[in-house]
């Protein structure tokens, strides 16, 4: 898996590249804590390019978000692949996650940063 | 063996390497005998949950093997293991509906194996776990 991390205006992006599974899992979540640790106001995750997620994957994208909330930092993720789309879903967390269908719908999704908590 | 019918058998080490490895035999098997690549994700996922499972309770030493059989429109895989005995299917089901705060991600993985696939089941045999996934397929391309 590759990332690469994109400045927007009022929100970090971390695009992601490849699979994301029991091997990259791992790798991700310290990633993540980095930018997480930054304190951005608006994380977004553009899943645009991740072409498989298994449940060690959903579980580092899980204890994120819930890293994100505790530091009152919204986490979006967008632009989910349809078999990817599948996962989140059957595993119940499609409803836990912020996640909008394309990267610009995410820069307002679920209005501002910490309004809805 | 003498059916003449698609199957592909591969062995695995106690190590996720072996994962990716059986990913991309599947992918290959699924060009060669037109299952739709949807059906070959599935496969991938599913094997993978399994396999991470096997790895973490039975350790690294363990020795896996992996029989993918097509027949009658079923695609079918057994993954054997060598380790002590280990039913996936007995852990108690997985958390999917409480919000984030509280959401565990324990038992996901056989979660997932069971939506994805037609049939799951397990059995021990010959001091092996076996564990059988399968679904109906109907194949792209075929001559009929």
């Amino acid at each position: 898996m590759k990332t690469r991390r994109v400045e927007e205006t009022g929100a970090t992006v971390l695009e992601l590249d490849g699979r994301l599974d029991g091997s990259t899992a791992e790798p991700l979540y310290l990633t993540l804590l980095g930018l997480i640790a930054e304190a951005p106001s608006r994380l977004v995750l553009d899943l645009g390019g991740m072409s498989y997620v298994s449940s060690a994957g959903l579980r580092v994208l899980l204890l994120a978000a819930k890293q994100a909330r505790g530091n009152s930092i919204k986490l979006v993720l967008c632009a989910l692949r349809p078999n990817v789309a599948e996962v989140f879903e059957i595993s119940g967390l499609a409803s836990v996650f912020d996640i909008a269908p394309e990267r610009e719908m995410a820069m307002t999704h679920g209005g501002p940063a910490v309004a809805q908590f | 063996m003498v059916t003449g019918q698609p199957s592909l058998q591969l062995a695995l080490g106690g190590d996720v390497a072996g994962i990716t490895r059986l990913a991309d035999a599947l992918e290959s098997f699924g060009v060669a005998h037109c299952i739709p690549a949807e059906i070959i994700g599935r496969f991938a996922l599913a094997s993978d949950e399994l396999i991470t499972n096997t790895i973490l309770y039975g350790g690294p030493d363990l020795s896996i093997g992996v029989d993918l059989q097509l027949a009658n429109g079923l695609l079918s895989m057994t993954i054997a293991d060598d380790g002590r005995p280990f039913d996936p299917l007995g852990a108690p089901p997985p958390d999917t509906t409480s919000g984030l705060a509280d959401r565990r991600v324990g038992g996901l993985g056989v979660h997932i194996v069971t939506r994805l696939m037609d049939v799951v089941s397990y059995r021990r045999q010959d001091g092996l776990n076996k564990t059988t996934i399968a679904k109906v397929v109907s194949t792209q391309g075929s001559s009929e």
